[in-house]
Formats: C-alpha cells, sequence, structure tokens
C-alpha cells in the first residue's frame, strides 16, 4: 500500500488503493486491457490487508462470486472492460433485484467487441444504465483524473453501502493508463452497511424512508433466502403483480430520491456563463482546457462536469438550461449523454453535440472551436 | 513552462521503462507530469511509445499532439512519429537508425546519437535508452543529469547502477 502522501502511480492503481482504503476485502476479476493492474495490484495488496483475491475462469464467475462474498458480509469489487462488462449483464441485474452492493469498475476500451482493445471510449455509458434486463437505477461514476480513480472509488462503495445497490464506477482506457499526480490521505471516510438488527428482519422489505432495507449476511444465523425472482420482503418467492410492483419501485426510488444527496457535480466558471461544457471522464479533461482558453479571451464559458452520470442530474441540467445560451456535450462516443441533455433542456437551450469515436480524446481546439462558434 | 517529451521505439526496446524512469524522475522534482504509453495489441516487437507531459503547473489536457523532444530508438517508430515533431522542435535518434532513413523533415532539428552501438560497449544493449535520456539531459529546459543519476540511485539495483550512470553520461557527452 502506498504511504499517505503524494505519489506518480497509474489510474488503476489508485482505483485498487482507494479500494482497499474503502473497506473492500474481496476482489475477483478475470484480466482483460485496459484494467488488468487493477487485479495486479490488488492481488498484491488486498491479502496484506487481510482480504481475498481471486483470478476467475471469466467474467460472469467473476461478478458471481463478488455477489456471494457481498453476501457473506464483505465489501466487494470486480473490474473489467467492455467485452468483460457485456458478459457480466446477466448477474448485475441479479445483484440489483437482489440489492448487492458491489463496486465494478468498467475501464472502458472502444468497441463493439474486442474493437480498439487498447484505446480507450465512454461508449459503454448507457450500457451501465440499461445494459441488463428489467427496471432498476444505476449509480454510475466517472473520474477524470488519477486523483480521482482513488476518491471516486471511495465514494462507490461509500454509495453501494449506503444504498445497497451495485455502483458502476466508468473510468476508461486512458484515466486508467496514465501516470501522474496522486495525493493519498491520511485518512478516509467509510461508511459501512445497515446491518440486521434483529433474527427477524426483512432484507427485501423497510418502512425506512430511505427505502434501503438493512442486510443480514450468511453465517449470522438468519433463514437467508436470496434469490433473483420477484419475492416478499422476507426473500420468499412470489410472483404476483403486487410484489414486483413494490420491489421494483423501491429499488428505482431508493436512488432516484436520494439524487440530490448522490449528485455530485464539479463545475468550473460556471456562477456567470453563457455557454456551458458539459462533458465527464477524460473527455473533460480538454474541455476544461478549453474552457480556460475561452474565457482568456473574454469568453464567458464554464465547465459542467458530472462525477455522478447516474443518476441523471435532472434538476442542476435544467437549471442550466435557464441559465445558458447553449449547452456543448463533449464525450468519446457517438453521442449518447447528449440525448439526456436534451431530453431535460426540452428545447430551453441550444444542446450541441461534440462526440468522438476513435480511441481518441476530443481536442481542447476542437472544443475552444465550437465554444467560440456558440458564444458569438 | 511546459514541455511534451516523446519516447518511440519496438517493444522490448525499454521505451515505456524508460518513459517511466524519466516522469518518476521530474516527478520526484516538484513537477507535475503526465506520462501515458500506447502500444499494440502485442507487447513485444510493435511500435510503441512513452507520452511525457512536464509542467511547473497543473496539466489539464491529455492529448498527447506534438512533441517538443522526440527521442527515437528504431526506423518504425522514426517513421511513424517523425509527423508529431512541431516545426522547429528536436529530434535525437539513434545514428543506427538515421543512416537508414530516406525522407527527414526540414523544419526540425535532428540530432543523431549512438545509443544503441554505446550501449553495446558498455555491455548491454538495454540500456541504449539512458544513453537517450542523457542526451535529452542536455537539451531539455526541465531535465537535468543530475535528477536522472539520483533517479539511477534510488530507483535501481546496485548491479544495474554502474552501467545507468555510463550510459547517461555517454549519452550526455555525445551532443
Amino acid at each position: 500500500m502506498l504511504k499517505p502522501g503524494r505519489h506518480l502511480v497509474l489510474g488503476n492503481v489508485a482505483c485498487a488503493e482507494g479500494a482497499i482504503r474503502a473497506g473492500c476485502r474481496f476482489f475477483a476479476g478475470y484480466p482483460i486491457t485496459p484494467a488488468s493492474e487493477i487485479s495486479h495490484h490488488v492481488a498484491a495488496e488486498l491479502p496484506k490487508a487481510g482480504g481475498v483475491f481471486l483470478q476467475m475462469e471469466d467474467e460472469i464467475a467473476s461478478i458471481a462470486s463478488v455477489i456471494g462474498a457481498s453476501w457473506a458480509g464483505a465489501k466487494a469489487m470486480t473490474a473489467t472492460s467492455g467485452p468483460g462488462y457485456s458478459l457480466m449483464m446477466e448477474n448485475i441485474g441479479y445483484a440489483h433485484m437482489t440489492e448487492t452492493p458491489l463496486v465494478l469498475v468498467n475501464v472502458q476500451r472502444s468497441g463493439p467487441s474486442t474493437g480498439q482493445s487498447t484505446s480507450p471510449g465512454q461508449q459503454d455509458i448507457y450500457q451501465a444504465k440499461y445494459g441488463a434486463h428489467g427496471d432498476y437505477e444505476v449509480i454510475a461514476i466517472s473520474p477524470w483524473s488519477v486523483q480521482e480513480m482513488f476518491d471516486l472509488t471511495v465514494r462507490a462503495f461509500n454509495l453501494a453501502e449506503t444504498y445497497r445497490t451495485p455502483v458502476m464506477l466508468m473510468s476508461d482506457g486512458l484515466i486508467g493508463h496514465i501516470e501522474e499526480k496522486l495525493i493519498v490521505p491520511e485518512k478516509v471516510e467509510v461508511v459501512n452497511r445497515k446491518k440486521s438488527t434483529s433474527m427477524d428482519a426483512t432484507p427485501w422489505g423497510t418502512d425506512d424512508p430511505s427505502g434501503v432495507p438493512e442486510m443480514p449476511a450468511f453465517g449470522e444465523g438468519h433463514k437467508l433466502l436470496v434469490t433473483g425472482s420477484t419475492h416478499r420482503p422476507d426473500g420468499v418467492r412470489n410472483f404476483s403483480p403486487e410484489y414486483h410492483q413494490m420491489i421494483v419501485y423501491r429499488i428505482r426510488d431508493k436512488i432516484l430520491n436520494a439524487e440530490p444527496q448522490i449528485r455530485d457535480i464539479h463545475k468550473v466558471h460556471m456562477d456567470d456563463a453563457k455557454v456551458a461544457v458539459l462533458s465527464f471522464g477524460a473527455s473533460a479533461r480538454p474541455s476544461i482546457e478549453a474552457v480556460q482558453r475561452a474565457r482568456s479571451e473574454g469568453i464567458k464559458a464554464g465547465l459542467f462536469r458530472p462525477r455522478t452520470i447516474w443518476p441523471f442530474p435532472e434538476t442542476e441540467v435544467k437549471a442550466l438550461a435557464e441559465q445558458v445560451e447553449a449547452v456543448i456535450v463533449v464525450e468519446m462516443n457517438v453521442g449518447k449523454y447528449v440525448k439526456e441533455v436534451e431530453r431535460a433542456v426540452c428545447g430551453k437551450t441550444k444542446v450541441v453535440s461534440l462526440a468522438k469515436v476513435g480511441g481518441v480524446l476530443p481536442l481542447a481546439r476542437e472544443v475552444l472551436n465550437v465554444t467560440r462558434r456558440e458564444a458569438q | 513552462m511546459k514541455q511534451n517529451i516523446l519516447i518511440s521505439g519496438t517493444g522490448g526496446q525499454g521505451v515505456v521503462s524508460s518513459g517511466s524512469f524519466l516522469s518518476a524522475a521530474l516527478f520526484r522534482k516538484g513537477y507535475e507530469v503526465m506520462f501515458g504509453r500506447s502500444y499494440g495489441a502485442e507487447a513485444r516487437g510493435g511500435s510503441c511509445r512513452s507520452e511525457i507531459m512536464v509542467s511547473d503547473t497543473d496539466i489539464n489536457d491529455l492529448q498527447f499532439e506534438t512533441s517538443d523532444i522526440l527521442l527515437c530508438l528504431s526506423l518504425p517508430a522514426f517513421k511513424k512519429y517523425q509527423p508529431l515533431a512541431k516545426p522547429g522542435s528536436l529530434i535525437i535518434v539513434d545514428s543506427s537508425v538515421l543512416e537508414r532513413v530516406d525522407a527527414v523533415r526540414e523544419d526540425v532539428e535532428i540530432i543523431p546519437i549512438p545509443a544503441r552501438e554505446t550501449a553495446l560497449r558498455l555491455g548491454n544493449q538495454i540500456v541504449a535508452n539512458m544513453v537517450m535520456l542523457g542526451a535529452l539531459a542536455k537539451r531539455s529546459d526541465m531535465v537535468n543529469l543530475e535528477y536522472l543519476k539520483e533517479a539511477v540511485e534510488t530507483s535501481m539495483r546496485p548491479s544495474m547502477r554502474e552501467i545507468n550512470f555510463k550510459a547517461l553520461a555517454e549519452g550526455h557527452g555525445s551532443i
């Protein structure tokens, strides 16, 4: 483990360091570029912290064992990239239905399929939200630096534990594979799940307004049934419309109702901005460069960067539409997040898409050119 | 001040390890550093590169568009990365590579140094990358020979220090 202080490390290493400090004690994974260094570092360091690292036979087994470990009481995680993420989808749905806290890191590469296997992308952001079948809400986080690979991995665990839900850390092959400054703090804030307080607990039902039930663990004496089938609050299978509606709305609303607490938006020069550059993850780096160059030219540009990309920051984006004359959405895909922005903005301001595929970042001067045009 | 340094060569020539070594040396001196590496699906034999941005202020943009100093250890890398050199910038290339080049750019300064030959003379061709870094230290405003020597002292095992010190010194003296 790195000592507190200033280090030059790989984004993927920072992620692994953050995970162990957040209390991760089980990791199962299967190697894939550009995520493998997370496994490498966890394999070296987690056993020293009293945890377990397992290399599994594939990604399906990896996510399955992470779910099992979480039900055994451990904070658990896995890390993969696009092809592995696709394989995990069925069990991600299972994790949502069983309300299993876990952290899944997707160091996104340029797809579809094998695609540009060593190049970055941001093309899986819808997959994070909609990849598994059925209805659910997801928390997905997008780090833009090595520091945030650490900080937001810690937060991903805290959110998973708070809301008893899978959390997606949607990094990319650029942030995962660069080395830059990481300041390791002396201490990180750690949240632990609400454990069952009685043997009669209902692990899938609660009167608590948060909608987050207490969670028992195997081996603690509970009669515990965990099933992906529609179930009653006590876990017994029951396919009635009432129970299905109850569980689906609760697992949706426990996330949507908490959106103001989950929401994390980094804003730069937004107070008096007339043009907003909305971006996340690696593509927000040329975006901030462009915003600063625009400011030096006297253009009132600002950066609006959701660190939590899901749940979508609906009220914030609606407010943005009232403030600015244009929102430029910069992303590394064919133009996905922009569709959510258009939906929320609802025609109240101009929305411009600056989307790029090919495994390369949008360039700062490209963002600047669009910013200049929209400021006129 | 900000400088983009690109180290290029063929997988196995120590392109990534010298990038990592240089980045760590600069970072220890308090600079902001962004170190990226790029490679094909194959680990050995394909072109690869280390991208180092070094700055005395925060580094926002991560896209390495053009180089201020380009180091080339192989012919395919020279051909591939020569276009990334900024007009008026510097390319330091292994002499044996330059001998086999048909077309060189007129708008950049190209300095050949006998990196591979020197490394072989010192007894291990693996230190050709360190000969290049020694030469880089002579011409870069931000890389300093003393930093590199300190980094050898702190990061390399004792048996490898002597040859690396010599490689750095020979590279430094070759310009």
